[in-house]
C-alpha cells in the first residue's frame, strides 16, 4: 500500500514532468489545404473543430479534421498547448460525442507526412504538425488569440 | 412493435457476456465482409459498460438506479450489481457523407427482473447542411445535460447522474423525429434542437407509461471551457397499473352507486386522478464550467402537469464540484426533489351508511399511495472519486448520504418500503464501480 503522500509526491512529479515536455516541445503548426481560404484561426475556433463541438470553419464550409497517433509527440503537444487536458479528458469527450450518435474522432494519421498527404488529397482538411515538416504545398494557419 | 411479443422474447437473464460475444462477433463480421467494398456502408463498431456494485446501510427500502428497476441495494441485496452494472453496443454505418445510421443495443437491469437487451437508439441522420441535421428513428430524449449520454459512465465523473434530477424524466428515448441546428458565432456555439415522437415503456408491478406528442426544445450554448443548456419538454402522459384501474374503478362504481354529495366526489377523483392524456411539461436550466482544475456543474428543473392527477409537480437541482489531480478527481455533489404535493380530495363520509362509510375510508387511503408514492422527497450528499486508471476504463467509488423527508409519506427514489420504514429515514450507500469504453 502506497502512502498517502507518496502518491501525491507520484501525482505532483507526474504534473511537474507534464508541464516540462510542453515547455520543451517542438513548435506544432496548422495546417490547411492551399485552396482553403482559412489564413488564421482563434484557439477557441480551433479547439472547437478538434473536439468535434463545430463542423465547420470560421467562414463557413464543412472542416474535415486529421488526428494523429496517441503515442505521437506533436498530439500531446498539440492537446497540451490548445485544450490543456490529458489523454484520458480526450478519451472521456470522445466517448461522449460517440455515444451519443453524433461524431466519430477525427481519424487517427501515423506522422506528419501521412497528415500533410492527407491535406493535399482533401481541400477541407485541417490537421498539426511539426512547423519544420510543413511543405511549401500545404498553408500554415495562424492561431491568433 | 415497441415491445417483442412473449414468444419473441429472449430468454430471461442473458449472461452479458454472451452479449457483448454475440455483438464483437457481429461487429467484426460486418467490418471484415465490407473491408475494401467501396459502395458498402463504412461500419464501426463502439461499445460502453459499466460493472456496478451497490452496498445500503438501510434494509428496510431499497436503492435502485432508475425508476424502471423493480429491486436493488438494502432489502433486496446486501450487495445489489443491477444498480449500475450495464452494457451497451453501438453500431455507426456512414453510408455517404451526409447520411448514416446508428443502432445502440443496451442491456440493463430491467422492470421484469432481467437484463434483456433493448434497442436503445436506431436512427438515420441526414446533414442537410453542414450545421443542419435530421434525424428519424429511435432518438435521444434530450430532457437534461447527460441524457445523450446518460448510460455511458466513462463520460461522467458520478457512478450515475443524480437521480433526485435525472429520475424526473426516467424516460431515455423516443421514437420520431429530430432537427438539430448549430451556429458558430466567433468563439460561441449556439446549438438549437427540436424533436417530437412517442413511446411506451413497462415499469415493475405491470404497470406501463404511454407517452405521445413527446416535444422536446433545446438551446444549448457552449463558449471555451463552459456550456449553457435551457430545455423544454413536453408530453402527454398516460401511466396505468393493474393497482390504478382498480383502485379508480372503485371510486367510479362508488360514485355510480351512492347518490348525493359523496358519489359526486367519488366520481370527480376517478375523472380527474386517472392520469389518461394528463400534459406533462418539464423545464430544465443546466451549466457547467471549468476552470483551471476545478470543474463545476449544475441543473435545475421544474415539472407541471396540467389537471390533478395522482403525479405532482416536482423541483428538483444538484450542483457537482471536482477537483482534477492527474488522472484522479474527487468530487462532491449536493441533490434535492421536492414535490408540491397535491392536497388529496377526500369522499366526505357523513350521511353514508356504515358499510358505504368502510368503502369510502379503503378508497381514500388508498388514493392516499399512489399520490405519496408520485410525490418524491429527498436530498442527499454525495463524496466520489473517478480514476482514470487504465486507457479506457475509470474506477469509481463513491458515498452518498440519502434522506427522504419526515412527514412526507414519500421514500423519496427509494423502492419496496417495508412496514418498518418511515419517511425521514436516511440511507448511506457506498457503490464501487469500473467503467469503460471501447
Amino acid at each position: 500500500m502506497v502512502s498517502l503522500v507518496m502518491r501525491i509526491r507520484i501525482i505532483l512529479t507526474s504534473i511537474l514532468i507534464g508541464l516540462s515536455s510542453f515547455s520543451v516541445s517542438a513548435e506544432v503548426a496548422v495546417i490547411v489545404s492551399m485552396e482553403n481560404p482559412l489564413t488564421t484561426i482563434t484557439r477557441a475556433q480551433l479547439v472547437n473543430i478538434f473536439l468535434g463541438r463545430s463542423s465547420t470553419f470560421p467562414g463557413g464550409g464543412r472542416a474535415l479534421p486529421v488526428d494523429q497517433l496517441d503515442a505521437n509527440e506533436q498530439r500531446q503537444d498539440f492537446y497540451n498547448e490548445n485544450v490543456g487536458w490529458s489523454a484520458a479528458q480526450l478519451k472521456a469527450h470522445w466517448s461522449k460525442i460517440i455515444f451519443t450518435g453524433r461524431g466519430q474522432p477525427p481519424k487517427q494519421l501515423e506522422n506528419d507526412d501521412a497528415v500533410e498527404e492527407f491535406i493535399l488529397s482533401n481541400p477541407r482538411g485541417i490537421g498539426y504538425i511539426q512547423k519544420g515538416n510543413a511543405s511549401v504545398n500545404v498553408k500554415i494557419v495562424d492561431i491568433v488569440p | 412493435m415497441l415491445m417483442a411479443a412473449p414468444s419473441q422474447k429472449l430468454p430471461n437473464r442473458i449472461p452479458m457476456v454472451g452479449i457483448a460475444v454475440l455483438f464483437m462477433i457481429v461487429g467484426m463480421y460486418s467490418s471484415f465482409t465490407c473491408a475494401d467494398e467501396i459502395n458498402w456502408p463504412e461500419l464501426t463498431v463502439h461499445g460502453f459498460g459499466t460493472l456496478g456494485a451497490t452496498h445500503s446501510s438501510q434494509d428496510d427500502v431499497d436503492y435502485v438506479g432508475n425508476f424502471f428497476q423493480p429491486d436493488g441495494a438494502g432489502y433486496s441485496e446486501t450487495v445489489a450489481f443491477s444498480v449500475d452494472s450495464k452494457l451497451g453496443l453501438q453500431l455507426n454505418a456512414k453510408i455517404n457523407d451526409r447520411l448514416s445510421a446508428v443502432i445502440q443495443m443496451v442491456s440493463q437491469y430491467q422492470y421484469d427482473g432481467s437484463y434483456d437487451p433493448r434497442t436503445e437508439w436506431a436512427f438515420f441522420s441526414y446533414d442537410l447542411t453542414p450545421a443542419f441535421t435530421i434525424r428519424v428513428g429511435r432518438i435521444v430524449a434530450p430532457t437534461f445535460m447527460e441524457s445523450e449520454t446518460r448510460l455511458v459512465g466513462y463520460t461522467y465523473p458520478w457512478m450515475r447522474p443524480p437521480q433526485e434530477l435525472y429520475d424526473v424524466n426516467p424516460i431515455t428515448n423516443k421514437d420520431g423525429i429530430d432537427f438539430m441546428y448549430q451556429r458558430a458565432s466567433g468563439e460561441t456555439i449556439h446549438t438549437l434542437q427540436a424533436s417530437y415522437g412517442s413511446t411506451f415503456k413497462r415499469f415493475s408491478g405491470n404497470s406501463e407509461a404511454d407517452v405521445s406528442n413527446a416535444l422536446h426544445l433545446v438551446y444549448g450554448l457552449q463558449y471555451r471551457a463552459t456550456s449553457l443548456r435551457v430545455s423544454y419538454t413536453s408530453m402527454d402522459l398516460d401511466i396505468r397499473s393493474p393497482f390504478f384501474n382498480d383502485l379508480f374503478d372503485g371510486f367510479r362504481d362508488f360514485g355510480a352507486n351512492t347518490p348525493g354529495a359523496a358519489g359526486q366526489q367519488a366520481s370527480y377523483i376517478d375523472n380527474q386522478f386517472r392520469s389518461d392524456d394528463s400534459e406533462y411539461t418539464i423545464f430544465a436550466l443546466g451549466a457547467s464550467h471549468s476552470v483551471g482544475n476545478w470543474l463545476i456543474r449544475g441543473e435545475w428543473t421544474s415539472t407541471d402537469i396540467n389537471r390533478a392527477t395522482f403525479v405532482s409537480d416536482l423541483t428538483a437541482w444538484y450542483f457537482t464540484a471536482g477537483y482534477r489531480l492527474g488522472s484522479v478527481m474527487p468530487f462532491v455533489t449536493v441533490a434535492h426533489v421536492k414535490p408540491d404535493k397535491l392536497s388529496t380530495p377526500d369522499i366526505p363520509l357523513n350521511g353514508l351508511s356504515t358499510a358505504q362509510a368502510q368503502t369510502a375510508m379503503a378508497l381514500n387511503a388508498n388514493l392516499d399511495i399512489p399520490v405519496n408514492a408520485f410525490a418524491f422527497h429527498q436530498e442527499s450528499i454525495t463524496a466520489g472519486l473517478r480514476w482514470d486508471a487504465l486507457d479506457r476504463v475509470a474506477l469509481k467509488v463513491q458515498l452518498q448520504h440519502l434522506r427522504t423527508e419526515s412527514g412526507s409519506g414519500s421514500s423519496g427514489r427509494l423502492v419496496n418500503p417495508r412496514p418498518s420504514f418511515e419517511p425521514g429515514d436516511s440511507a448511506n450507500l457506498l457503490s464501487l464501480s469500473m467503467d469503460f469504453v471501447f
